[in-house]
């Protein structure tokens, strides 16, 4: 089946962004074809220029830089998020790929199931 | 078509990117405040429901474009949409 | 048309009202005639399951409720491990791997993996959330 994933939020504020990461990591796992949409402010999560040396939580983005292991290849951002946040794109995970407003309503209706975090 | 299930007044403008036309929303707990305004939508064909449990233990008044629907309706509203978005 | 859907119920039972509407629609798709394929209680959910949840008299805790709930239409609550160990609720049997002192996983509930919900996404016909949308 085709899983997709569309993520909202920031990294590190609530535990829901993290999660649903593990969640999405899990289908894959399962054997499900995932693809991951990082619209609004969950582009943070795939910001190269975050700060690593920070010790308190494990550093969003190394699982961000892992989920081509986990065999996810599909990861999308959306080109009008990086224009209104300011986002240069070659700050971004370089695996991510942009996605304009039609490509996503297309990925939306290929998909058996679509989550929302 | 999806139905996009939305519990906070901010949840609007986070599910805006995922709307196409004809989607449907139904506005449940804290959103339901948005019944009482006008919803301005970039998409066409959207029906706006309200869970009527939570506007009326609110004691909101809605405005005459949103359908107000029990808890069977709502259930009747994710079992016509393939695809449920919660925000 | 009877269908069966499967619940993920991720917010905090004391801090938003998401486990009461999860509760409800529930009952509610029950009562219209659907199936329950699972609830999946994920990230804050977990707290649904600590039976040591212990509200004023004249209120109901939520776990008590989707026990009962359970008893009744006889439910699969499966309750994700990972999302349970960090906050502490567990079963004996992982009290007992993790050398904790006593257990809190209330009745009628099941302690398992992501691999239960990605089973329920695939075979249910709806998939909904409720909570987690806390700014």
């Amino acid at each position: 089946m085709t899983f997709l994933y569309l993520f909202t939020r920031a990294p590190y504020g609530h535990s829901i962004a993290r999660e649903a990461l593990d969640m999405a990591l899990a289908s894959a796992a399962f054997d499900q074809h995932v693809s991951l949409v990082f619209a609004q402010d969950a582009i943070y999560q795939l910001l190269n220029t975050q700060d690593k040396g920070n010790t308190e939580k494990k550093p969003h983005i190394g699982v961000i830089n892992a989920l081509p292991l986990y065999e996810i290849e599909n990861i999308y951002y959306l080109s009008d998020d990086c224009t209104s946040r300011n986002i240069s794109a070659t700050n971004l995970a370089p695996h991510a790929k942009a996605l304009s407003a039609t490509e996503l309503a297309d990925l939306m209706r290929g998909a058996d199931r679509i989550q929302s975090f | 078509m999806s139905l996009h299930i939305l519990s906070s007044p901010s949840s609007l403008n986070r599910c805006r990117f995922s709307m196409s036309d004809g989607d449907a929303l139904i506005l449940i707990e804290d959103a339901v405040v948005l019944a009482a305004t006008r919803i301005t939508l970039e998409h066409r064909n959207i029906r706006i429901s309200a869970l009527s449990d939570d506007v009326d233990r609110r004691g909101i008044s809605p405005i005459a474009a949103i359908t107000l629907v029990d808890y069977p309706g709502f259930v009747a509203l994710c079992a016509q949409h393939r695809h449920c978005l919660s925000w | 048309m009877s269908l069966s859907f499967a619940l993920l119920v991720s917010g905090q039972p004391c801090t938003d009202q998401s486990s009461l509407t999860a509760l409800r629609f529930c009952q509610a798709a029950l009562d219209s005639g659907h199936q329950i394929y699972r609830v999946f209680f994920f990230n804050d959910g977990v707290h649904c399951a600590n039976r040591f949840t212990t509200p004023p008299q004249d209120e109901i805790a939520v776990p008590k409720q989707w026990t009962n709930l359970q008893k009744t239409f006889d439910l699969d609550l499966v309750v994700c491990i990972s999302s349970a160990l960090r906050r502490g609720i567990v079963d004996a049997k992982e009290a007992a791997r993790y050398e904790l002192d006593g257990h809190n996983l209330a009745d009628g509930f099941s302690i398992g993996g992501l691999g239960q919900w990605v089973d329920a996404c695939q075979n249910a016909d709806r998939v909904i959330r409720f909570g987690g949308n806390a700014q």
